[in-house]
């Protein structure tokens, strides 16, 4: 029983993170019908300016919140200086476009940081946990769930409620259309880049806490983590990018247990057959999208 | 009769028939590459065939991909697992079974692979057909999607090919290096192996199944109310490329004699991507695309153990390279998304020049005439038409 919860509080955190990530991607690929590989660098990114930051003696308090709005900036500048140039080319040529600016990114991060991993020293409390029946929960684990469930409302709402989320969500749906409602088509690309850049903060917080090292390739999992749980659930669907990262994480956690440990190496390997089988069931996702992105996709 | 119209009975000849104009584009490609390979091998210094060398290796994997990608119009990242498969493929049977053997090496594989001591060209030949057989069964997979999943697929091929090399201790020596493997690639049977490879790529592109493939890559809708069997024709030039990605991965294991299996991941597949989307999607293009970026990247090399620019000095610039050939894929899907040599291949812009050339020889003041290789274009454009009149190009 302990162990079966304490399996689920894995789950939970893991799942958190991913739905995070996806939902970024997500965000933008609901708008823009791209697959922005460099992402993931917007993780790294964040890290690293983590590093920067706590060793210039910046109390944690103020790190965070920083590190999560340099992941913000910066993702806004991707969509400024790579992507908007590319706007209305083939599908493909953005892809093979967002690759390559990660590459890039990874890169200017080796030449001039260095390819030696950089140790964060993270807090104290990110790495204490306390025991509930059994069950030991880190601090950050909770930490996780708090702010993943609050900022998963936050965006809920703010998509609802607000007429720059109406703005998103009816470009999501069909982009020419809203354009010719008077919506701004940069400002509404903007708003969705600096929405995915503060969720992909947000995750590198939690993701470079358990580890606690950044290198310049650090953003690649991730955002193939990301990346696949936005395809479970649905490219396009938001909500779909939600429940993708709980179900990816919820097959990684069950794998991890059940195969028998000659075989747990190959884990991996069996998460992505199992998403192509999901792919080939259900090409569109778990929740398929209705926008016309996904369409022309 | 006059020579000029016997010269025009010739080509119309030719013209008609895909093989002989498959066949007249490859062996013009082959020979402007047969002379490059040539002019290094003789004048060059050994660096620069050494580089020749690994250019040649590359470049069979350039145009396996080229065969996937530039026709169908699915951008894959997968080819490279299929090096891997061929590279370990290759080594498994060339390897000394002593060597295999060896306590640090895979002495617990199965029986038939210790004692396997095969030739470069059998070993080869099996190599491709692994490849094609593992190609095969994600193919019928792959080959049911399109667009964005069909990308996300390949990068999953990708991530499961590398995660079984990886860790296949028994087999692959799991993550640790692989080595004894005897040398046996050379510049001239890495040129024949290239040449083979554009031979079967400019076939395959000529054919009627390459022409209903790339009518799929323009339109896809329009191509299949026309009855081209998308499936069936993406499934084909997934098989073929697959074996000419194993022809590279044989190429390179005997060129490099120890690998493992971190060789066959996100690096190589970017730097082959470049080639490919530098060139163009067609089989010229590949040559050329991975020529330059061969001439680019050694040039940049040079320029990574270190620089002086005014006031600013680099000891050593790792990843330099990288962050250019970056930004130059960037530039080019900012600029021309259709790569350098653009749709036409080779000798379909010679013909092109030629034929604009004579009309503009014959009748100096009429509009000059474009003459469009004949039935390619216009067969694809007939399709674009037919499906979506008045429809822009992307």
């Amino acid at each position: 029983m302990t162990e079966v919860a304490q399996q689920v509080a894995n789950w939970l955190t893991i799942g958190g993170i991913y739905a995070l990530l996806a939902l970024g991607i997500a965000v933008i690929f609901s708008i823009l019908g791209l697959i922005n590989i460099a992402h993931g660098e917007l993780v790294t990114i964040s890290g690293y300016s983590m590093v920067a930051l706590a060793a210039n003696g910046v109390p944690w308090a103020l790190v965070i919140p920083l590190a999560i709005l340099v992941a913000l900036v910066a993702s806004v500048l991707m969509e400024r200086v790579a992507f908007r140039p590319m706007r209305g080319a083939p599908l493909s040529a953005m892809l093979l476009g967002s690759l390559a600016l990660s590459i890039v990114i990874q890169n200017l991060l080796l030449l001039f940081v260095g390819a030696r991993p950089k140790t964060i020293g993270f807090p104290g409390w990110t790495q204490s946990s306390f025991e509930v029946a059994g069950v030991t929960v880190g601090w950050l684990d909770v930490g996780c769930w708090v702010v993943t469930a609050a900022v998963l409302a936050a965006v809920i709402v703010f998509l609802r409620r607000s007429v720059r989320g109406l703005a998103l969500r009816a470009a999501a749906e069909d982009f020419e259309v809203t354009r010719l409602m008077g919506i701004r088509a940069d400002s509404v690309i903007r708003g969705a880049f600096a929405v995915a850049g503060l969720l992909a903060g947000i995750a590198a917080f939690f993701l470079l806490a358990t580890s606690s090292v950044v290198v310049p390739g650090t953003g690649f999992t991730p955002m193939l983590k990301g990346f696949i749980a936005a395809v479970i659930g649905g490219l396009g669907s938001l909500s779909g990018a939600v429940l993708g990262g709980f179900v990816l994480a919820g097959v990684e956690v069950v794998f991890q247990l059940a195969l028998p440990a000659s075989a747990a190496p190959f884990g991996d390997a069996v998460v992505f057959g199992v998403v192509i089988l999901v792919l080939l069931l259900r090409p569109n996702g778990l929740l398929a999208a209705r926008s016309v992105a996904v369409e022309r996709a | 009769m006059s020579d000029r119209s016997r010269i025009g009975r010739a080509r119309r000849f030719v013209d008609d028939r895909w093989y002989l104009r498959a066949l007249v584009g490859a062996a013009l490609l082959s020979a402007l590459l047969g002379i490059v390979i040539t002019c290094v091998q003789t004048m060059g210094s050994g660096t620069d065939a050494r580089v020749a060398l690994s250019f040649l290796v590359n470049l069979a994997a350039v145009i396996g991909i080229q065969t996937f990608m530039g026709n169908s119009g699915v951008v894959s990242f997968g080819h490279v697992a299929f090096v891997g498969i061929g590279a370990y493929t290759s080594s498994l049977l060339t390897t000394a079974p002593e060597t295999k053997r060896m306590a640090s090496m895979i002495p617990d594989a199965p029986g038939f692979l210790l004692d396997a001591h095969m030739g470069f060209l059998p070993a080869t030949l099996v190599a491709i057909l692994v490849a094609c057989a593992v190609a095969l069964a994600f193919g019928i997979v792959l080959v049911r999607m399109s667009g964005i999943t069909a990308a996300i697929t390949t990068l999953a091929i990708l991530v499961i090919v590398r995660v079984v090399l990886g860790n296949w201790e028994q087999v692959t020596h799991g993550p640790k290096t692989f080595f004894g493997i005897p040398a046996y690639t050379t510049m001239w049977n890495a040129l024949a192996w290239v040449v083979v490879a554009i031979f079967v790529a400019r076939l395959f592109r000529e054919s009627n199944l390459g022409l209903r493939l790339r009518a799929s890559k323009t339109d896809e809708l329009g191509s299949q109310a026309i009855g081209v069997d998308i499936k069936r024709a993406r499934l084909a030039a997934w098989v073929l490329s697959a074996g000419m990605a194993a022809v590279s991965g044989a190429l390179y294991a005997h060129l490099m004699l120890a690998f493992g299996p971190q060789q066959f991941y996100v690096d190589l597949t970017f730097v082959l991507l470049v080639m490919v989307i530098i060139g163009g999607p067609t089989v010229s293009g590949a040559v050329i695309g991975a020529g330059a970026v061969t001439l680019l990247t050694e040039f940049l090399r040079r320029g990574e153990q270190g620089f002086s620019l005014g006031p600013i000095h680099v000891d050593q610039a790792l990843g330099l390279t990288t962050i250019v050939l970056g930004s130059i894929v960037l530039l080019t899907m900012i600029v021309r998304p259709s790569g350098l040599l653009g749709r036409w291949e080779l000798d379909e812009w010679l013909r092109r020049g030629a034929a604009r050339l004579s009309a503009r020889r014959q009748r100096p003041h009429a509009p000059v005439h474009d003459g469009a290789p004949p039935i390619d274009p216009h067969a694809v454009d007939l399709i674009q038409t037919a499906a979506a009149p008045g429809k822009e190009e992307a």
